[in-house]
């Protein structure tokens, strides 16, 4: 998975805040989707209802028609097309409503651009009814249903909190995820960083997955964070349909 | 903050209370007053009558034989009983008895006469057969036995007008049968003692004290009652100002207080504190507006900033100069993020708007996964951890605040530890609250930081060693949290080796 599954995808970015725009174009395009940005809701409206698109990255708020109004619209004409809303506002309800009407992920400003490519991912491979519920990095596979983890055809027993880092590892392979963001994402702590958590559950998670195999997957970015190795063998396991 | 503080009395207990003693002593004066001057009127009509009775009947101051005579005048005047309602004593001037009528009590002419400043009566008692122990009733044989002593005196004198040496004196006499009235009335040659049954009189005042005190309570109570129902208007505006002031405290400055408009003088009142809260509120919600206004327009500069560092932490080679500079870079963003996103909350908090996602939470179960990671993060320091988490407290609250107040206090009791200490969580229930105390044996907060360490971006200073990196704006944030989650958050105890937080959120039953 990772940059091989992006390339050639299509993804509109609606964002009215241009710098905002030009970072998230800059990060997606940089994983091969291919990116158009618009700042506005009417203009948003009338390219999302005339192009194909592989998913949307959809601010709520907008001049001209707002996020979730253009949302509401797309799913009156049945258009299934993959949504992610964007919001500087962390409030419940604005994130219900946008849930209810078809959104299909929401993200809250600021985000990692980690983030946003694993969860363009995970909506776009849903959308094309691929399974998504197992990762796979080389002999490693993670089954998020049944949240086993398997490796070179052993079964690895791991805690909730180490099975969320591996998830969150082996949604971005081959990219650095920093301390912070892992505390972040993982944890979901906001707090001040200096905290050695994040290096006490990697060395645990090696242990449990590295140690006796070969190659190592988790490697240590020094002065940076973890990343999980990239095998470019490795997206064919996850290819199998479901539903 | 002994709870067992004796309460003062409610200001309307007070003005009941006070009118209904007011009214007790004011009705209790004019009542011993009023009965008081019926009872000398009585007295005097009383002596009036007997001084009649001896005028009509001169015969008194004579002879056996007018004695005799008078009695059947009294049988005719009082009935046959006569001797229930009238007795007479006659004594010659050396205080010999000469005459007493039945029913004389054997103590009545000492006590009278002893009153009346006459000297001793001798043996004068116990000279006629007519004392005889008194019988209650009369009987017609009695009245007849009463004449009997007449015919043994032979003193005589002719009937005509009497003249008093000195003023009649008139007393009161108890008697084993009732209480007699006794004039003594000294003429030339002979005293006369005249009695009168003061029963009469007697029993109307018992009569009347014994209403008065029967309706006294009743008055009282009505009084009181009376003083509570108007203590109670009065005091109405007093009861929806604190009403409405504790609205404010739990839900916001937009609480206003309604105005009855049944009395000016609270009306008035109602009006200013009214117009106070409007201008309360607006500058509050100014102050607040400005804050949360503050961190939404930092959110997108932030936004960009870490964006475009991660973007450019991914394009450079790993581990390179670059990208630790990146990872630098972005920490510091994210500081910056935490600070932002700290302040909102407490913005949001100050104007009591403060959203909070509640859902049923095993407290117990939070806790225990919040204290492994504190385990992790103290492993540097070799702490040791004292536990005792009572299993299965829920609570209904916001699970991601929550969880930034309790990792708060963890993390702190870690990061302001001393190495090889000790951390001590205790988790307990109440009747209905679930009480959290997190302590440490670190060197303690000193005593004039203690009041501040809520404040925002305060941090203690330390006197040895680094101070610990943090915000200043953790242990505010976490009082908001628990505060808006009907909570409290309080520094129990510090003292060098020891400093302890105790939290406090009501419990709710656990979910089927």
């Amino acid at each position: 998975m990772g940059r091989r599954q992006s390339i050639g995808v299509k993804v509109l970015v609606v964002e009215d805040e241009p710098k905002i725009a030009s970072f998230i174009r800059k990060g997606l395009e940089a994983q091969g989707f291919v990116v158009e940005v618009c700042h506005h809701g009417d203009e948003a409206f009338s390219l999302a209802t005339t192009r194909p698109y592989d998913a949307l990255v959809l601010d709520i708020m907008l001049p001209g028609r707002d996020g979730l109004s253009i949302l509401r619209s797309l799913r009156q004409r049945k258009m299934t097309v993959p949504v992610i809303l964007l919001t500087a506002r962390s409030e419940l309800n604005e994130r219900v409503e946008g849930l209810n009407l078809g959104a299909d992920d929401y993200l809250t400003k600021p985000f990692h651009i980690e983030e946003l490519i694993a969860r363009l991912h995970a909506v776009i491979r849903r959308a094309s009814g691929v399974s998504q519920s197992i990762l796979a990095v080389a002999d490693l596979t993670l089954n998020l249903l049944t949240r086993e983890v398997i490796r070179a055809g052993r079964k690895i027993e791991l805690t909730p909190r180490e099975f969320a880092l591996l998830e969150h590892l082996m949604r971005s392979p081959g990219r650095v995820l920093t301390r912070v963001e892992i505390c972040e994402r993982v944890w979901n702590y906001h707090f001040d960083p200096g905290t050695n958590l994040v290096d006490v559950y990697i060395q645990r998670l090696r242990k449990k997955i590295d140690e006796g195999f070969e190659p190592k997957l988790i490697e240590t970015i020094r002065g940076v964070g973890y990343r999980i190795r990239a095998e470019p063998t490795s997206s064919t396991a996850q290819s199998a349909p479901t539903d | 903050m002994d709870p067992k503080v004796v309460k003062p009395l409610s200001s309307r207990l007070k003005i009941a209370l006070l009118s209904a003693g007011i009214s007790g002593v004011v009705l209790l004066g004019f009542g011993v007053a009023t009965w008081g001057l019926i009872r000398h009127q009585r007295l005097e009509a009383l002596d009036r009558e007997i001084r009649t009775l001896a005028a009509r009947h001169p015969g008194l101051f004579g002879g056996r034989g007018q004695l005799e005579r008078l009695q059947s005048a009294f049988q005719l005047t009082f009935g046959e009983d006569y001797t229930n309602h009238v007795i007479f004593l006659l004594q010659d001037s050396s205080g010999r008895t000469v005459f007493r009528s039945p029913h004389w009590p054997e103590a009545a002419a000492a006590l009278a006469l002893g009153a009346a400043q006459v000297g001793a009566l001798g043996s004068a008692g116990t000279h006629t057969n007519a004392a005889a122990p008194p019988a209650p009733g009369p009987s017609p044989a009695r009245a007849g036995r009463g004449r009997g002593p007449g015919r043994g005196g032979g003193w005589g004198g002719p009937p005509g007008p009497v003249t008093l040496t000195e003023p009649p004196r008139f007393v009161s006499v108890q008697a084993p049968d009732g209480t007699w009235r006794v004039g003594v009335l000294r003429a030339p040659t002979v005293t006369l003692l005249l009695g009168l049954n003061q029963h009469d009189v007697d029993s109307e005042l018992n009569h009347l004290r014994n209403a008065f005190l029967a309706a006294l309570p009743v008055a009282l109570l009505l009084v009181g009652l009376g003083g509570w129902v108007v203590a109670g208007r009065a005091l109405r505006p007093l009861k929806l100002i604190a009403e409405t002031a504790e609205r404010v405290t739990a839900r916001g400055l937009d609480q206003r207080i309604a105005d009855p408009g049944d009395s000016p003088e609270a009306s008035r009142l109602i009006q200013v504190l009214n117009r106070m809260m409007d201008r309360l509120e607006a500058s509050f919600r100014q102050a607040t507006r400005f804050s949360a206004d503050a961190s939404h327009e930092l959110k997108t500069p932030l936004a960009i900033m870490q964006g475009e560092l991660e973007n450019a932490l991914q394009a450079a080679a790993p581990g390179s100069p670059e990208q630790q500079l990146f990872s630098r870079l972005l920490e510091e963003t994210q500081r910056l993020n935490t600070i932002t996103r700290s302040l909102l909350l407490l913005a949001q908090a100050d104007a009591g708007q403060l959203k909070l996602n509640r859902e049923p939470l095993d407290l117990s179960a939070e806790l225990e996964g919040l204290i492994e990671d504190a385990r992790l993060l103290a492993s540097e320091q070799n702490l040791s951890f004292d536990l005792q988490v009572q299993p299965q407290l829920w609570v209904q609250g916001d699970r991601a605040l929550l969880h930034t107040a309790l990792f708060n206090l963890l993390s702190n009791a870690v990061k302001y530890n001393q190495p090889n200490g000790r951390v001590s969580v205790t988790l307990a229930a109440t009747a209905d609250e679930a009480v959290l105390t997190v302590g440490n044996t670190g060197p303690g907060i000193p005593p004039e930081d203690q009041p501040h360490v809520f404040d925002r971006f305060y941090r203690v200073r330390r006197s040895a060693g680094p101070t610990p990196e943090g915000l200043g704006l953790g242990l505010s944030l976490a009082r908001e949290i628990i505060r808006a989650h009907g909570g409290d958050l309080r520094l129990e105890a510090s003292r060098p080796g020891w400093t302890c937080f105790e939290l406090r959120l009501n419990r709710v039953q656990a979910p089927q």
